[in-house]
């Protein structure tokens, strides 16, 4: 796996240009203004101790207030204890303060804050709002798309809180976290566009990391991708995480996620 | 004796026969997918003058043709693509000239709008002609550091900067 994963990623070095639609992170550049997004996230991720797969469904809105102004909620389900149970939601938003653009070029510079609210129990060290722990985390992007590759990078700090009034933040692990991102992404076809019907092939690699704040635990992860959009209105995201190196505890980190996105535009 | 002769070139040159603009061709940048240019596309054709709106994604051009007998408002077209998260990169528009005098910096009446012209020769123009807008919001950056010094600017009235 590790092979395929490496190949892979060599080949993103390749090929010609730059696509910066990632699947395991956002890019600095919003979804559009008057653009509403509807996604529906499905991951499979194994269970380190044999119980299985821990399967969570995302589904998800978003939509483009302004140019500079996205804003995002999403709810958290999962089959971890057995049938499907909705753990929480979660809201986001991102403001883009720097758009230094140019014909095929462009550097991007957004900030963004998410607050997650999550009733299941805590069984990892590692801190994930999105569809784990209650909390919340803000951080910088930063987005520079030159001709063949578009390279964006993420920096956060995370908190996570009691998962409701049920299961408190165990007091023996770290509560907050640093997080950091390096992804790449590449347009892969058509080679020349002739329509908005044509479907778009991309491919990404993402480099994702995470210390926790009082005893420096850390993870490293690798996720490859593939995307297709469809007539320029539809989304498949298909991506894999595989981690790296871990010095924390992660009850699941290895795993697939699949993405479906439809989008509606000028709705106002 | 320098400003009457620019004051006399100035009342000459807005004396000039006014033409109808007819359509547009613009490129947009800080855009990576069909995505994006589909949400201008569909964010131009909602441009209450835009007649229709023909695009080359492969380019991220789109080309407008505007509606007769109307105010066309080159800023709400810059709104339009702006407002959606993108920019101008070039701007260019056709209108139609009968024996209009075009001269280096000069003031220029064209539809019922001010136009400033740099960099170019004096001339006598016909027929459909293509001018460039080069204010800030319709040039790339690197272009705009080019022609900041040369633009002309005033607080009362709305001024388009252009070139041929």
């Amino acid at each position: 796996m590790k092979k395929i994963i490496l190949i892979f990623c060599i080949a993103i070095a390749f090929n010609s240009k730059a696509q910066e639609l990632y699947v395991f992170t956002e890019p600095a550049s919003n979804i559009p203004a008057a653009v509403l997004s509807a996604r529906l996230m499905s991951s499979f991720f194994k269970e380190v101790d044999g119980s299985g797969t821990n399967i969570h469904f995302m589904p998800e809105l978003r939509y483009g207030i302004s140019g500079r102004l996205m804003v995002q909620a999403q709810g958290y389900i999962s089959t971890r204890n057995g049938s499907l149970y909705t753990e929480g939601a979660g809201i986001y938003s991102q403001y883009k303060f720097l758009s230094i653009d140019d014909i095929k070029q462009h550097f991007r510079m957004a900030v963004f804050g998410r607050g997650s609210f999550n009733r299941a129990d805590i069984h990892q060290e590692e801190i994930e709002i999105v569809g784990h722990n209650t909390g919340y985390e803000f951080g910088f992007i930063s987005t520079q798309l030159l001709h063949k590759v578009a390279i964006s990078s993420t920096l956060s700090y995370e908190r996570a809180l009691d998962n409701g009034s049920a299961y408190e933040f165990p007091v023996s692990q770290s509560n907050s976290a640093q997080n950091y991102t390096l992804s790449f992404g590449k347009l892969i076809l058509p080679r020349k566009y002739t329509s908005y019907d044509q479907t778009n092939f991309n491919i990404m690699c993402e480099f994702l990391g995470q210390r926790l704040t009082d005893n420096g635990r850390s993870y490293l992860d690798i996720a490859p991708a593939i995307q297709f959009i469809i007539k320029s209105r539809a989304r498949i995201d298909i991506g894999y995480r595989h981690q790296l190196y871990s010095t924390m505890q992660r009850s699941a980190p290895n795993g697939f996620l699949i993405r479906y996105e439809y989008n509606f535009y000028n709705v106002k | 004796m320098k400003h009457i002769l620019i004051l006399v070139i100035l009342v000459f040159a807005s004396l000039s026969i006014n033409g109808q603009i007819l359509s547009a061709n613009l490129q947009a940048s800080g855009l990576t997918c069909s995505m994006c240019s589909n949400s201008i596309f569909k964010a131009l054709k909602k441009v209450e003058f835009v007649d229709a709106v023909e695009s080359d994604v492969e380019n991220s051009t789109f080309k407008l043709v505007f509606k007769k007998e109307i105010d066309i408002d080159f800023d709400e077209i810059a709104n339009a693509v702006v407002g959606a998260g993108f920019s101008i990169a070039k701007f260019t528009f056709i209108f139609s000239a009968t024996d209009l005098k075009i001269q280096d910096k000069a003031l220029i009446d064209i539809g019922g709008k001010s136009f400033y012209f740099i960099n170019v020769k004096d001339e006598t123009v016909n027929g459909e002609t293509e001018l460039k807008l080069l204010d800030k919001q319709f040039i790339s950056p690197k272009q705009y550091n080019k022609v900041k010094k040369k633009l002309y600017s005033d607080p009362s009235k709305r001024v388009f900067n252009v070139s041929i």
